[in-house]
């Protein structure tokens, strides 16, 4: 081996993988955020003991603060009871406080600052607890936090009791006291059973907690050491200086658009997951569910949670309509490929038809959509190019297919008072979602300044308008949801979102909805989550379904089987 | 921990050798080098999942003393027996618990099913394979095997052991060192620049063939392989793909862990010599995973009385060979009927002379007809169940029809990038001078050559999201 050799390869390969690291420290130490690679050492001999020691604190801290509580209520009630039946009049004035006593109002002022004091130690022993440190958080199942959480609520409502009682309308002084009392009581009584819990060891407050984390939450933990590795990656400089430039070289001499994206002919571009689904087995084949190394499993089925869904709806007395919305390679295959097509390519004819015959209504937007691209014309089809989503065209079909859908409902005709809508064109420049997808960095280049060349979207903007007796509109404004009179609620992914709340606003399929039905209509969006998320947002705001009737629940088909969280069942309670 | 991630590369490996040559060159004994080594291997192995170390240790601590009783002054041939059945009982013990214990009780719970016994009769706790076992558990067991037949020395202390089971560098995924071969080099070897130089070269060629080749070809084959109904044209491309896949990824995986032993001053044995080139399945076996066919020929094939008790015997003792070699791979059916295809064919070629039915044909058409061959085994040995594996065989025989979708996948898996990255496997699986080669003779050229695939192999894993080796999960 000449001597050249060991200088040539080492060097570079040894300066690389020793440069690195060094280099990587020195900007963090800059930065002053610190070594991020010394976390792990951090993370599991003094995190333990600094995060046991806060909570410690704070829990001492609380209690002290709710000792304080404890002593002043009875005086401040004996106060407020001597305030509300000695009432200042003109001919009775109030009673001055005799010197060394403390006001009324001082009293209160000082209970309520020592209330919100504590709910903000419970909040902070909270968060203590469950911040275990950059990478992790605690287990839900966390017991410390279970109870900490439970002392939070205590803190809240004896914050919110607190200042309820300053104005006393509808109860008695005496239950008022009585009622904050035994909060306060409670509140000591779960505090002193985590305190209890805490010092156990004795002198050494805090070190089975410290033990528990070094064990549950460091090195010794997969997901621990999983998060780190992968920041550590992440943060890394080298990573992020090189990734963009290799992502540009394959894009420039490959043409690669990285996992998100796939290439078609003429300039289109499709979002991968959505040829995906249609090249994979259906949802119901049991390769889907099997657990194949390399690929997502389908654990929960879409087609129960669904029915679920409608169940819960059910027993609220609300219907729902199901509206798949076809992908755009379903629509448009032989813009990714110049192949025939001549059998219909979605396996969500398969899930209309096991839908169906659970009693579960659904629009077929799949034939009208492939009727009406018989009439395209160029810059005039139904989806667009370079964005996963529809144009015009697809949501005014898909607006009045699932107005027909809506007619047809019985209580159709005795909806609530109707609303007038008119559209107005306008023309948005749209930059489309897959190539921002590819994180291709935007280098002055012919290829990729075509790549993001925005496109020039028709729209029609909807508004609402109101006449006077002689047919003048004196009012005129762009389409919102109206959760206060609406009686259909949509419930959607991004497809709803699409000129709806983004530009130009107002003029997304839900708009178009609301002008075939000349109804008010209210809407919860989540993007990429039509599956689950959007539900769960559903039921944090359950309320909203007050006056509906219907709950039109639209997603895009390869939610079956990519929809963000899966099909999890979502609790919504039998009540509004 | 995964040689072809961030952690290794800048943290771990910069690390581990800064400390091993401050340990070497402080003259520090080699027995304190090795106890280094052996910790670091633990830091390494508890990467995946800490607590599996603790196996590592049970498997140490036993053989260890095992062996210590075999080759004790005065043992009696009972006390020996007995020790090297204790040491394979607490192996197989842990490898059949770990890896076989589901699907045995899963078959159970089936026969009983189909014996109307209900559905599920036994309650099938679900385990978690430690990584790696397969390996260590094989390479222990040679240890003790070997003391106990007189082939090895005994090891005279628990460092020394612990370093050959934990040695981390071949650790999850092989080659599978033997005691024998490694004994001396535990006890004196040399560190060299020339030694180190050759180390890096061969680990810069392995993480190219895994982060460059392998990880590529990889995209195309769970493309194909996770589809509904692919065409006929995609389906052999899949299966090509994968066959790529596998060389590569497990290739690469032994040239990185060879050279990084050899960095260390370690020499480990060659796992593969051009599988691709063989011309008939017998000489497949002699280049592929080398290291476990091996161990399987001496420990078990050649125990069983290999081929010297007539043809007959020599069948069956290939045949269970071959089953305990897919076995071996993962306690699922395709295994198994993935050893049983090679058993029958490496019969089929022993009762014509350790040749294949084409002898007669020229070496060309040979390799084409065994890489084909080939090929349809590593079909079943991919597919995740055997259905999948038949349904998959028909459609590369042109037995099925493809789905509507097929078109679809085909523009996927024959994009230019998928196009080139096959064009660039095929070109290195055939090409005729093999990695172990070629860093023997390094020039300037060479070197700068190496430089520039770290370099591509280091860009190209930034931007390719996690994959794990294929053979970690055996």
């Amino acid at each position: 081996m000449k001597k050249t050799v060991p200088i040539i390869l080492l060097i570079p390969f040894l300066g690389i993988i020793f440069g690195v690291p060094f280099w990587q420290s020195i900007k963090e130490l800059r930065t002053g955020e610190g070594i991020r690679f010394l976390d792990l050492g951090v993370d599991t001999f003094l995190t333990p003991m600094r995060r046991a020691d806060r909570i410690h604190t704070l829990l001492q801290k609380m209690e002290a603060k709710a000792s304080a509580i404890e002593r002043l209520e009875p005086a401040a009630a004996k106060r407020r009871a001597l305030n509300s039946t000695e009432t200042p009049t003109a001919d009775k004035p109030a009673v001055d406080t005799p010197a060394g006593e403390v006001s009324a109002s001082l009293l209160q002022d000082s209970l309520a600052r020592l209330r919100e004091e504590l709910l903000f130690l419970a909040e902070d022993a909270l968060r203590a607890c469950k911040t275990i440190n950059r990478y992790v958080q605690a287990d839900s199942g966390n017991k410390l936090c279970t109870r900490l959480d439970t002392l939070r609520e205590q803190a809240a409502r004896l914050d919110e009791g607190g200042n309820i009682a300053i104005h006393p309308q509808d109860e008695g002084e005496n239950d008022v006291a009585i009622r904050q009392d035994r909060r306060v009581k409670s509140f000591k009584a779960q505090l002193e059973m985590v305190l209890n819990r805490q010092s156990e060891t004795g002198p050494a407050t805090g070190t089975l907690l410290a033990l528990e984390h070094f064990f549950r939450y460091t090195v010794f933990n997969h997901n621990y050491l999983r998060a780190y590795e992968g920041e550590l990656e992440e943060s890394s400089f080298v990573v992020q200086l090189t990734r963009p430039w290799m992502q540009f070289v394959r894009f420039q001499v490959l043409g690669d658009l990285g996992d998100k994206a796939q290439a078609g002919k003429g300039g289109w571009y499709f979002y991968k997951p959505g040829v995906d689904y249609l090249i994979r087995p259906y949802m119901g084949d049991p390769r889907s569910v099997e657990v194949d190394p390399n690929d997502k499993p389908l654990t929960e089925d879409p087609i129960r949670a669904i029915e679920t869904f409608k169940r819960q709806l059910e027993n609220l007395g609300i219907e729902l309509l199901v509206v798949i919305v076809p992908g755009k390679p379903t629509i448009y295959p032989e813009r990714i490929t110049k192949s025939e097509f001549p059998r219909p390519l979605s396996h969500s004819h398969k899930a209309m038809e096991e839908l169906r015959q659970k009693g579960i209504q659904v629009v077929d937007l799949f034939a009208p959509l492939l009727r009406a691209k018989q009439e395209d014309s160029p810059g005039k089809e139904l989806y667009m190019a370079k964005d996963t989503h529809w144009r015009l065209r697809g949501v005014q079909v898909t607006a009045r297919v699932v107005a027909e859908r809506i007619r047809q409902y019985s209580w159709f005709g005795e909806l609530g008072d109707s609303v007038e809508y008119m559209e107005e064109s306008v023309t948005v420049d749209r930059m489309g979602d897959v190539p921002v997808m590819t994180r291709i960095p935007e280098y002055p280049t012919r290829k990729i300044e075509r790549l993001y060349a925005s496109e020039k979207v028709l729209a029609h903007k909807v508004f609402s308008v109101q006449r006077d007796s002689t047919g003048e509109i004196v009012r005129k404004a762009p389409y919102r949801d109206r959760f206060r009179d609406a009686e259909i609620l949509i419930l959607g992914d991004s497809f709803s979102r699409v000129f709806q709340t983004d530009a130009p606003r107002s003029a997304g399929w839900i708009s178009h909805l609301a002008r075939e039905l000349g109804l008010p209509l209210a809407s919860i969006v989540s993007e990429g989550g039509a599956s689950t998320l959007v539900r769960q947002k559903l039921a944090r705001n359950q309320r909203v379904l007050k006056n509906i009737k219907l709950v039109v629940w639209e997603f895009v088909e390869r939610d079956f089987r990519y929809g963000a969280e899966g099909w999890k069942d979502v609790e919504l309670s039998g009540e509004i | 921990m995964v040689f072809s991630s961030h952690i290794f590369l800048f943290y771990f490996f910069p690390l581990f050798i800064l400390g091993y040559y401050a340990l070497v060159w402080s003259r520090f004994s080699l027995s304190w080098v090795n106890l280094f080594v052996t910790l670091s291997s633990y830091v390494f192995y508890g990467w995946f999942e800490p607590w599996f170390v603790v196996l590592m240790w049970v498997s140490t601590i036993v053989d260890y003393y095992c062996g210590k009783a075999i080759s004790a002054q005065g043992a009696s041939k009972f006390q020996r027996n007995t020790a090297l059945v204790i040491s394979m009982a607490v192996n197989l013990g842990l490898l059949g618990f770990f890896k076989y214990y589901m699907f045995v009780m899963e078959g159970i719970n089936r026969i009983a099913e189909f014996a109307g016994a209900g559905s599920h009769l036994f309650y099938v706790m679900s385990v978690t394979l430690p990584i790696g076992i397969s390996f260590y558990t094989f390479q222990t067991m040679s240890y003790t095997i070997d003391v106990w037949r007189g082939d090895a020395p005994p090891v005279k202390d628990m460092r020394t052991f612990s370093c050959f089971v934990a040695l981390f560098p071949q650790l999850i995924a092989g080659p599978i060192i033997r005691y024998n071969t490694i004994a001396e080099q535990l006890k004196k070897r040399s560190h060299t620049i020339q030694q180190f130089t050759s180390g890096a070269a061969l680990f810069i060629l392995g993480l190219g063939k895994k982060i460059i080749l392998a990880n590529a070809a990889g995209e195309i084959a769970d493309a194909v392989f996770g589809a509904d109904a692919p065409g006929m044209a995609v389906a052999w491309w899949g299966a090509l793909a994968y066959s790529f896949q596998i060389y590569f990824d497990f290739c690469g995986y032994s040239d990185m862990a060879v050279g990084l032993g050899r960095m260390m001053g370690f020499e480990f044995i060659k796992n593969f010599n051009a599988p691709y080139h063989a011309q008939g399945i017998s000489d497949f076996w002699n280049r592929w995973h080398i290291s476990l066919s091996t161990w399987i020929r001496d420990y078990l094939y050649i125990g069983l009385g290999g081929n010297r008790k007539g043809p007959r015997r020599t069948y069956i003792n290939l045949a269970l060979a071959m089953l305990l070699c897919g076995f071996w791979h993962g306690a699922q059916w395709t295994f198994i009927v993935w050893g049983v295809f090679h058993a029958s064919l490496l019969i089929l070629e022993r009762t014509m002379g350790r040749e294949p039915v084409y002898r007669h044909l020229s070496p060309i058409p040979k390799i084409l007809l065994t890489n084909v061959i080939v090929l349809f085994s590593w079909v079943v040995f991919r597919a995740p169940t055997l259905d999948q594996a038949v349904s998959y065989w028909g459609t590369m025989v042109g037995f099925s029809t493809p789905s509507a979708a097929d078109p679809l996948l085909l523009a996927q898996v024959f994009s230019p990038r998928h196009l080139f990255d096959m064009l660039l496997c095929a070109l290195l699986v055939w090409q005729p001078v093999q990695a172990f080669n070629w860093v023997k003779r390094l020039t300037p050229l060479r070197a700068l050559c190496l430089t520039l695939i770290f370099a591509y192999s280091l860009t190209t894993m930034f931007v390719q999201s996690f994959n794990p080796f294929l053979y970690f999960q055996f």
